[in-house]
């Protein structure tokens, strides 16, 4: 029984890689435009990005899981076959990540010496040349270790997505610790995010560390 | 000196009048100066005399409250709205080092050096890796195209951003104090760069606290305090006679200090 346990729970795990990796892509990406316009000289593109930022970080992702999911049903049922429980999933936590990523970004770029600017300026290069080849490699790469913490949370917080039917590993646990009446299937849940946690760490701090020699100065 | 008299000489930079003022604080007085085709103008002065300030004023680093700029042709009237044709002008025919380089740290010091060149210029990436590698013997580090500025000793990495600068082909190389962030010896493989562009013919300004290299290098020596020009010409006569008492006092506080 042990051994159907762990491998029925064992059922969610790609999906629980999936909702964390593609939302984190989607706030990894999304999270860009988002620091250009918290940051941007024009005050009203400044204010829409810092308001956006802050609602959406305002708000607990298990309430943007119900209110992505349930809410454009309601106004046409029909959807709710774009709205699928995974679809609205990666949505939402795309979308928080997106909040939470431009913020990242943000303490990056204010770690970046001004002088970088001032250099791209002094040679006329174009200032989207040097947003884009100058600041902007500068800026992810010291935004890795905050990044990867934050991906790394993710994954725990993936399981939010099992409150609307997200077959992932949370939901399958679930499922078989009520047929069971036994909190066993929950060890195993746990032992499935600590394997995927765990090696993610390795890789984000070997990735760092990478980046850390080369650009060591 | 190094200009012989059959040589016309016309006026590479010229600053008219230029005046900086953040709210009440002047920090540049009314400043003229002139830098004529293949001169060296060093600048010298107590720190907060505004020698620094001046020079981010010729490429608008800094923009003047008042005043006009003109490099090589190129005249900025700085008290109404530079457009950023004017400024694109301006800042191709400047190239600048800084105190502290400004190098790209995500770049090899090959990239740091090709990119512009691709960005500015828009010479294909051949073109502006050739040039790179040209630039980089030429300032004695043929061995350093692919190595990060982070792998570099502060020298080299000064060395690297002169030759990133003249790849854009200048026609006047300012110079922030290019040696103050560095220790002595490593400053030496600076300054002997500097000397070589200058004996090629570079039209330079330098903001230097480098008493002996002003006095062998620069054709014309401005000593500036208190954000305004306290007394100029022949630099071996000021540092052989200042005239002003405000010369004097800065001389001896730095000449004595050896």
């Amino acid at each position: 029984m042990t051994g159907n346990v762990w491998a029925f729970v064992a059922q969610g795990v790609s999906a629980t890689a999936q909702l964390t990796v593609l939302g984190f892509a989607l706030g990894a990406v999304l999270g860009l435009p988002l620091v250009v316009m918290r940051a941007a000289p024009v005050g009203p593109v400044r204010w829409i990005g810092r308001g956006f930022i802050e609602l959406v970080r305002g708000v607990p992702l298990v309430v943007w899981l119900f209110l992505i999911y349930n809410g454009p049903t309601q106004f046409d049922p029909r959807l709710g076959s774009v709205f699928t429980s995974g679809a609205s999933a990666i949505a939402a936590i795309g979308l928080v990540s997106a909040a939470h990523m431009a913020e990242i970004y943000r303490g990056s770029l204010k770690a970046i010496n001004q002088s970088q600017w001032e250099a791209a300026d002094a040679l006329g290069m174009p200032r989207l040349d040097t947003a884009t080849k100058v600041i902007g490699p500068q800026m992810i790469r010291v935004a890795v270790p905050a990044s990867a913490a934050y991906a790394i949370g993710l994954i725990k917080d993936s399981s939010l997505a099992s409150t609307i039917g997200v077959f992932e590993i949370t939901y399958y646990a679930n499922t078989a610790a009520g047929s069971t009446s036994s909190a066993l299937p929950f060890f195993i849940a746990g032992a499935y995010y600590v394997a995927l946690t765990i090696p993610s760490a390795w890789a984000a701090r070997r990735l760092d560390n990478r980046l850390r020699r080369k650009v060591a100065r | 000196m190094r200009n012989s008299p059959a040589k016309a000489t016309s006026p590479a930079i010229k600053l008219e009048n230029v005046e900086k003022r953040f709210g009440d604080h002047v920090v540049l007085k009314q400043v003229s100066l002139t830098v004529d085709e293949g001169q060296v103008l060093a600048l010298i002065g107590p720190s907060g005399a505004g020698k620094s300030t001046l020079l981010r004023c010729i490429n608008l680093l800094e923009r003047p409250t008042a005043g006009t700029i003109t490099v090589d042709g190129v005249t900025v009237e700085t008290d109404h709205k530079v457009s950023a044709r004017e400024l694109a002008a301006l800042r191709s025919r400047v190239g600048m080092v800084f105190q502290s380089f400004n190098l790209f740290p995500h770049m090899t010091a090959l990239r740091n050096i090709a990119l512009p060149q691709q960005r500015v210029l828009g010479r294909s990436k051949e073109e502006a890796e050739e040039r790179a590698h040209t630039l980089l013997k030429r300032v004695g580090l043929a061995d350093k195209a692919l190595q990060y500025p982070g792998r570099c000793s502060g020298g080299q990495q000064q060395r690297i951003a002169i030759a990133r600068a003249l790849a854009l082909d200048p026609k006047v190389m300012l110079f922030d104090e290019p040696t103050s962030a560095l220790d002595p010896e490593l400053g030496l493989e600076v300054l002997k760069v500097m000397r070589e562009l200058a004996d090629e013919g570079m039209t330079m300004a330098i903001v230097t606290h480098e008493m002996q290299f002003a006095r062998d290098v620069s054709d014309h020596l401005v000593v500036m305090s208190d954000g305004a020009i306290t007394e100029e010409g022949d630099p071996q006569e000021i540092f052989a006679a200042p005239q002003q008492q405000r010369t004097r006092d800065f001389l001896r506080a730095v000449l004595d200090r050896r």
